[in-house]
C-alpha cells in the first residue's frame, strides 16, 4: 500500500515524527512541498491548524551540494525521497526518525516560532520549540547550519540545516525530545527501522475487526502517548487532542477485548479525582467537562459470547473500578431523583450545536439514557466475571431503569427530550431518537427504528456511524462511500475515529 | 487603596487579595468594572473568560464608583450599593440591602472586536439543587449559589449556533437582599459549603491576613517612600497563591500579573524572597519554592509555575545570590541542620543541570547558553551576534550557586562537598576576572569572541559585591553613576543612553527601558561591594517614579527623542494607565529591597 503524502502523512503509532507533501490545498499561499512535522503542542506556535502549514521543516533534497527535484513516497513502513543519482530512505523508531542519503542530501530549510531557537550543541543540531526539543544528529556525512538572530523576537531567524553525503552516503537521525534529554536506543538503521514498523503494524491489524489496510494504517497512525496511556488522536497534524468520546467510537474497531479494554482504561485513567472524564486531553491540558458516557458501548460488544473470558482478571477488575467511578459521577451530578440522567449542557451529548431543549435546563433525552444502559449492561457482565454477584444485581438493576426512562421517552412513535428542571418535553432531534436501536431489540420500537435508520440521511458521521452498527443497509453504504476518508492534509483533515468506525462496521455490513 | 478618583484606580492596578484566583480591572474603554481569574493563565487583551459588571435596579442599569481595600471592594450607585467580597476560598461574596442587581456580562474585551469572549462559553445550566453553573471549557467554570435571590440567565446565539452574548444576573430576593456565593474551579467544584461565614468575617479577614503579612515579613520604608510601601505591600501580598485548592501550588508562590502573566515566574519567587528582611525564614521558603516543581531527571526548575502547569523554558540560577543577599542581611540562623540536608541535593541537582546541560564544553563550569531566557536579558544587546554565547552575567550567578550549595553542605556536615563546591566557586570567579573583564566592564562572548555591546547586563557581577577586586568594584561604580550614561533621572537604563541599538517601545523589554530587576541587581551589587550611598542614590531615583507613577516593571527613561540618534520615540497608549505596562509584582518586590533596606543603608552609611 502506498500514502498518499498529500492526504496522509507518513507516521508511526506511539511516535509523533511526520513526514507529508504539504499541497495547500486550500490556497493559502502557503509554501508547497516535502516537510516533517512533529504531532506536538508546539504546531500552535506556527500559527496552529488551519492558519499555516503544521510543517516546520521544509526538505529539499541536494545532489553534488544542489537543491535539486524529488518525488516522494511512503508506506507504512518507510518513505523514500527520490532525486536524480540518489535517494534519501526514512523509517521511523518511537522518538528516532532515522534516515539514509545516498549520493543524496537534504537541505533543512526550518521554521520556527516566537521564542524559538536552533543551535549546534553536542547532541547535534538543536531546536528547542516551547517544551519539544528536537535534535538533528548527524551520523555519516557532512553538515552546516545557517542561522540569525532576531533580538527582540527573542527568536533564530531563517535557519538553514544542510546535510550532505561522504563517500557518496548521508546517515542521520532526527530525535523527538523534551527537556530530559531522553533518547533511548534506536534502530540500528533505516532498514531495521522500517522491518519494525512493518511487524508492528501487521501485528496491530490483527486485533482489529476489519480488513481494510489504509483504514487500519490511519487508525494504527492515529495512537499517540498521553499521559501515560496510549489514546487515539484526533489528527497528528493539525488537532492533537484526544477526544474521550472517540477513544469510546474507536474501541469499536477492536474485536480483541482486551485491547478494547485497555483503550476504555486508558481514557478512564484521566478522569479527575472527582470523577469527571475530561472531554479531551492535550499535552499538559485538559477540557474537564465530561463527555457522553458510552463507555460500556464497546465493551457490551467484545464482552458477548464469552469475549469476556479473554481479558486478563487484574486488567478486568481495574476497568471496573475505573467504570464505576465514571459512573458514580453521573449518578452524583447527572441523576434526578426518578432514576433518569441528564445533560447539564448540549456539548455533553456530544452532538455539537444540537440543542435539545431551552437554554440553561438540562435535558433527559433517549442516548443518554442508552448509554448508561450500556454502562450498566458492561458492569454487570465485569461484577459477575470478578465474582461480585450483589453488584451485578444493582447494575443490572440500573439498566432496568434506564430500559423504564427510555420507555418514559417513546411517545407517538418517537422520542422525545425532557426538560430536567421543568419536565417540558420537546422533540427529539432525528439522529439521537435513533441511537436507542443500539440496545437491539430492547429498544422501545425497534423495528420502526431500523426502517427510518435506513432511510436517515445528513447525520454526524459518528452517528451515521453508530446507528449502522445495527443497520446493516446503511453500513454498507457508509464504507461505501468510505464516510469520506481520509480526507486532505491541512483542509479537511484525515480521521482515525472515522477509520475506525469504518473497520467495526466490515462485520456488519 | 484603589478606587475612582483616588491616586490609583483599576485603569491602573488589579484589584486582587491573597489566595483569591478572581480579579477586577476597570475597562480603559468602557469604564465598567470587569471580573476574570488568573487561573487559566489569559492575557488581558485576549481573554474569553472576562465579564463585565453592570449594577441595576431592576428598571434601568445604573452607572457606579467604586472603593477596594484589602478587605472588599464596594460599588455604589445612587441607589445604594453593592458589595463584592473575594475570599481566601474559592468564592466570592457579592451583597447589597437595596434592591439592587448585579449582572455578569460576557463581553469582548474591546478593542480586540475578533474576540467573542460569549463564544468562549460551553454553557449554562441552573441545577437540581438551584445553583447556576456557567462552564468556559479550559477557562474554568463558575458557580453562583444565590443565598438570598436568585439567578437570571440571558443569552443568544448565532446563526452557526455559536453563543455570542450570555449574561447571568443576580437579582435580589421580594425583600430587596442579594446576598451571592460566586464559586470558581478550573476542573471541578467541591462539594460546596454547608453554610457561610458572615461577610464581616470574610471582609475582616481580608485586613487581618494583609496586615499580619506585611507586619510579619517586611522592613519599615525608608522616610518619605509610605506611599509606595502601601501599595508594594499590598501588591505583593495579593499576588501570593494559596496552596492545593485543585492546581499544583504546594506552597505560596507570588505570581508576577493577574492580568497578563497569571503564573509564578521562576527566578521572580528569589527577588520576593530578598524582600522578606524580617522573616528570614519566609525569605528562605521562598528561594525553596521552586525546587517543588524541580524536574527530577535533570535538575532543572520551571520557567514558571501556573496554577496547572509548569513551563518547560528555564530562568536564571539567582537562588545562590538570593541566599548571599539574605545571610548578609540576616545572618544565616535559619539554615538549620535540617534545612541544610533538605536543600542542598536540591541545589547540587540545580547546579548539575547547569553544568550538564548548559556547559560550554571547556571541562570547567563555564556555561554556554542557546536562548536569552538563560540569563534573564531577553533582548539585551549581548545577544544582538545570536547565540550560542557565554555570559558574565549568568557566570556571577553560578559562582553564588556554588558557593552557596558548598554552605549548604557544610551546614549538614557534608565537609567534603562543601570544600569541592566552594573551590570550584573560588574557581569559576578566577576565570570570570581572567578572561571576562575587559578594564571597563565583563564581555559576554558569541562563539569566542567578544559582543560589542552598551547593556548593563555587562555589570551584572558586580552581584558578587566584595569577592571582586576593588578596582573593578570602582570602575563599575564609576560607570553606574555617571549621568547620561545608565544613570538617568528615573533609575538605570538597561543599555546606556549613548547606544544607538535601543528600543523603548512596550514590546521590549531591557533593550533601553528602566526596568525593576536592573535596578534590584545593580543596587544590591554596589550595596554588597560597600557601595552604599551610591547604591542608595540610584535606588531613590526608581523609587521616587514608581511612588508617583505605580508598581509598573519599567518606564522609558525618554519619551520624545532618543539621546545617540535623534530618533522619534514611538511608545503605545493602553490599554492600562501606564505607557502600556501593567503593574506587577517584580516591581513590588524590586521596590520593597530598595526602600526597605538599600536606601535606608545607604543613607545610614
Amino acid at each position: 500500500m502506498q500514502l498518499d503524502l498529500k492526504k496522509l502523512p507518513f507516521g508511526q503509532y506511539m511516535s509523533r515524527h511526520l513526514l507529508f507533501e504539504e499541497a495547500d490545498p486550500m490556497g493559502r499561499g502557503w509554501d508547497k512541498g516535502l516537510y516533517l512535522a512533529l504531532a506536538a503542542g508546539s504546531n500552535s506556535m506556527f500559527g496552529g491548524f488551519g492558519l499555516r502549514s503544521a510543517g516546520f521543516i521544509r526538505l529539499t533534497p541536494l545532489a553534488g551540494g544542489k537543491e535539486v527535484a524529488g518525488t516522494a513516497e511512503a508506506d507504512p513502513s518507510q518513505a523514500v525521497i527520490r532525486c536524480k543519482g540518489g535517494c534519501i530512505r526514512m523509517a521511523i523508531d518511537g522518538p528516532a526518525i532515522l534516515l539514509k542519503g545516498e549520493n543524496a542530501g537534504l537541505k533543512l530549510l526550518v521554521k520556527l516560532g516566537r521564542g524559538e531557537t536552533v543551535t549546534r550543541t553536542k547532541l547535534g543540531y538543536e531546536l528547542v520549540m516551547g517544551a519539544n526539543r528536537y535534535i538533528i544528529a548527524l551520523k555519516k556525512g557532512k553538515a552546516d547550519l545557517q542561522v540569525g538572530w532576531d533580538l527582540e523576537g527573542l527568536s533564530s531567524t531563517d535557519p538553514i540545516i544542510t546535510l550532505e553525503p561522504e563517500d557518496g552516503v548521508m546517515e542521520a537521525v532526527f530525535w523527538d525530545t523534551d527537556a530530559t534529554y531522553a533518547m533511548p536506543e534506536a534502530a540500528a538503521d533505516v532498514d531495521a527501522a522500517a522491518a519494525k514498523a512493518r511487524a508492528a503494524f501487521e501485528a496491530f491489524r490483527a486485533t482489529l475487526r476489519g480488513k481494510d489496510e489504509l483504514n487500519a494504517y490511519v487508525f494504527w497512525l492515529g495512537f499517540m502517548a498521553c499521559r501515560g496511556g496510549k489514546l487515539v488522536i484526533a489528527n497528528k497534524i493539525g488537532n492533537i487532542q484526544a477526544n474521550a468520546m472517540e477513544q469510546a467510537l474507536s474501541a469499536l474497531a477492536f474485536k480483541d477485548a482486551g485491547a478494547a479494554l485497555d483503550l476504555i482504561s486508558d481514557t478512564l485513567r484521566l478522569m479527575t479525582p472527582g470523577g469527571i472524564v475530561p472531554a479531551w486531553v492535550k499535552g499538559e491540558q485538559i477540557l474537564p467537562e465530561a463527555p457522553p458516557p458510552l463507555w460500556g458501548l464497546a465493551l457490551c460488544r467484545v464482552f458477548a459470547g464469552g469475549g469476556i473470558d479473554a481479558v486478563d482478571k487484574d486488567k478486568l477488575a481495574e476497568g471496573y473500578a475505573l467504570l464505576t467511578k465514571a459512573v458514580d459521577w453521573w449518578l452524583k451530578n447527572r441523576s434526578l431523583s426518578d432514576g433518569s440522567f441528564f445533560y447539564a449542557y448540549a456539548h455533553e451529548s456530544g452532538w455539537d450545536g444540537v440543542p435539545v431543549l431551552p437554554f440553561g435546563q438540562g435535558a433527559v433525552t433517549p442516548d443518554l439514557a442508552v448509554w448508561m444502559a450500556l454502562n450498566a449492561g458492561a458492569l454487570e457482565a465485569m461484577a459477575k466475571k470478578l465474582g461480585l454477584q450483589d453488584e451485578a444485581a444493582n447494575w443490572a438493576a440500573l439498566m432496568q431503569k434506564q430500559l423504564g426512562v427510555l420507555a418514559s421517552l417513546w411517545k407517538d412513535g418517537k422520542f422525545a427530550c425532557r426538560s430536567a428542571l421543568t419536565g417540558e418535553e420537546v422533540p427529539c432531534p432525528v439522529g439521537i431518537g435513533l441511537l436507542p436501536l443500539l440496545l437491539g431489540d430492547a429498544a422501545p420500537g425497534a423495528d420502526a427504528l431500523r426502517a427510518k435508520a435506513e432511510k436517515a440521511e445528513r447525520l454526524p458521521k459518528e452517528q451515521a456511524g453508530l446507528i449502522a452498527l445495527e443497520c446493516p443497509a446503511l453500513a454498507g453504504k457508509l464504507i461505501a462511500a468510505g464516510a469520506a476518508q481520509p480526507g486532505t492534509l491541512s483542509g479537511g483533515a484525515y480521521r482515525p475515529v472515522l477509520s475506525a468506525l469504518l473497520l467495526a462496521l466490515e462485520e456488519r455490513s | 487603596m484603589f478606587g475612582t478618583g483616588e491616586k490609583f484606580d483599576l485603569t491602573h492596578a488589579v484589584y486582587c487579595r491573597e489566595g483569591s484566583a478572581f480579579f477586577l480591572i476597570e475597562n480603559w474603554y468602557s469604564h465598567l468594572l470587569q471580573l476574570s481569574s488568573y487561573k487559566p493563565g489569559a492575557w488581558m487583551d485576549s481573554n474569553a473568560f472576562l465579564f463585565s459588571l453592570l449594577a441595576s435596579d431592576g428598571q434601568r442599569q445604573l452607572d457606579y464608583t467604586y472603593h477596594g481595600d484589602p478587605g472588599s471592594i464596594t460599588l455604589t450607585t445612587m441607589k445604594g450599593q453593592i458589595e463584592i467580597i473575594f475570599t481566601y476560598n474559592e468564592y466570592a461574596r457579592v451583597i447589597s440591602h437595596d434592591g439592587l442587581s448585579l449582572s455578569l456580562r460576557a463581553d469582548p474585551y474591546k478593542p480586540q472586536t475578533h474576540l467573542n469572549a460569549a463564544g468562549a462559553c460551553h454553557g449554562a445550566c441552573t441545577l437540581p439543587d438551584g445553583t447556576t453553573e456557567v462552564t468556559y471549557g479550559t477557562y474554568g467554570k463558575l458557580r453562583f449559589r444565590p443565598l438570598k435571590g436568585k439567578v437570571e440567565l440571558e443569552w443568544g446565539f448565532d446563526a452557526k449556533g455559536t453563543m455570542n452574548a450570555l449574561s447571568i444576573k443576580m437579582v435580589p430576593d421580594e425583600s430587596g437582599e442579594l446576598d451571592f456565593a460566586i464559586h470558581e474551579a478550573m476542573i471541578e467544584f467541591e462539594s460546596l459549603p454547608e453554610t457561610y461565614p458572615d461577610p464581616a468575617e470574610l471582609r475582616q479577614d481580608g485586613f487581618d491576613r494583609y496586615e499580619s503579612f506585611v507586619n510579619r515579613v517586611y522592613l519599615p520604608p525608608a522616610k518619605g517612600y509610605e506611599t509606595l510601601y502601601k501599595y508594594a505591600t499590598h501588591t505583593s501580598w495579593a499576588r501570593r497563591t494559596k496552596p492545593g485548592a485543585g492546581g499544583i501550588y504546594e506552597h505560596p508562590m507570588m505570581l508576577m500579573h493577574y492580568e497578563y502573566l497569571g503564573e509564578a515566574f521562576a527566578w521572580q519567587q528569589s527577588y520576593h524572597a530578598m524582600s522578606m528582611l524580617n522573616d528570614p525564614e519566609e525569605a528562605w521558603r521562598m528561594i525553596c519554592v521552586l525546587f517543588d516543581h524541580q524536574n527530577p531527571v535533570t535538575g532543572q526548575l520551571p520557567g514558571n509555575v501556573g496554577f496547572l502547569t509548569r513551563n518547560a523554558g528555564i530562568q536564571p540560577p539567582i537562588q545562590g545570590f538570593a541566599l548571599d543577599w539574605l545571610i548578609d542581611k540576616c545572618g544565616d540562623s535559619f539554615l538549620t541542620e535540617e534545612e541544610c540536608a533538605r536543600m542542598f541535593p536540591k541545589f547540587a541537582k540545580w547546579v548539575e543541570f547547569w553544568v550538564t546541560y548548559r556547559s560550554a564544553g571547556r571541562g570547567d563550569d563555564v556555561t554556554m547558553i542557546d536562548s536569552p531566557n538563560d540569563s534573564g536579558w531577553d533582548d539585551a544587546t549581548i545577544f544582538k551576534d545570536g547565540f550560542p554565547t557565554i555570559n558574565p552575567d549568568l557566570m556571577a550567578f553560578m559562582i553564588d550557586l556554588l558557593e552557596m550549595t558548598g554552605r549548604l553542605a557544610e551546614g549538614c556536615g557534608k565537609k567534603e562537598e562543601a570544600a569541592s563546591y566552594k573551590a570550584r566557586s573560588q574557581q569559576l570567579l578566577q576565570t570570570l576576572l581572567d578572561e571576562f573583564w575587559d578594564g571597563d566592564k565583563f564581555v559576554t562572548l558569541h562563539n569566542g569572541k567578544p559582543v560589542d555591546s552598551l547593556s548593563i547586563a555587562s555589570y551584572q557581577p558586580i552581584l558578587l559585591g566584595k569577592r571582586l577586586p576593588q578596582k573593578i568594584i570602582d570602575r563599575i561604580a564609576e560607570q553606574l553613576t555617571e549621568e547620561g550614561n545608565f544613570l538617568t533621572d528615573i533609575g538605570l537604563a538597561s543599555e546606556s543612553l549613548r547606544s544607538t541599538d535601543v528600543n523603548y517601545g512596550t514590546s521590549t523589554f531591557v533593550h533601553g527601558r528602566v526596568v525593576a530587576p536592573v535596578q534590584l541587581f545593580m543596587c544590591a551589587g554596589l550595596n554588597l561591594a560597600g557601595k552604599k550611598k551610591e547604591a542608595a542614590m540610584i535606588a531613590r531615583r526608581f523609587c521616587n517614579v514608581s511612588q508617583e507613577k505605580g508598581c509598573i516593571l519599567g518606564f522609558p527613561p525618554l519619551t520624545d527623542k532618543y539621546a545617540a540618534t535623534g530618533k522619534p520615540i514611538y511608545i503605545a497608549p493602553g490599554p492600562v494607565a501606564s505607557d502600556g505596562w501593567p503593574w506587577s509584582g517584580w516591581n513590588s518586590c524590586n521596590c520593597l529591597t530598595l526602600m526597605t533596606c538599600i536606601i535606608p543603608e545607604g543613607e545610614n552609611a
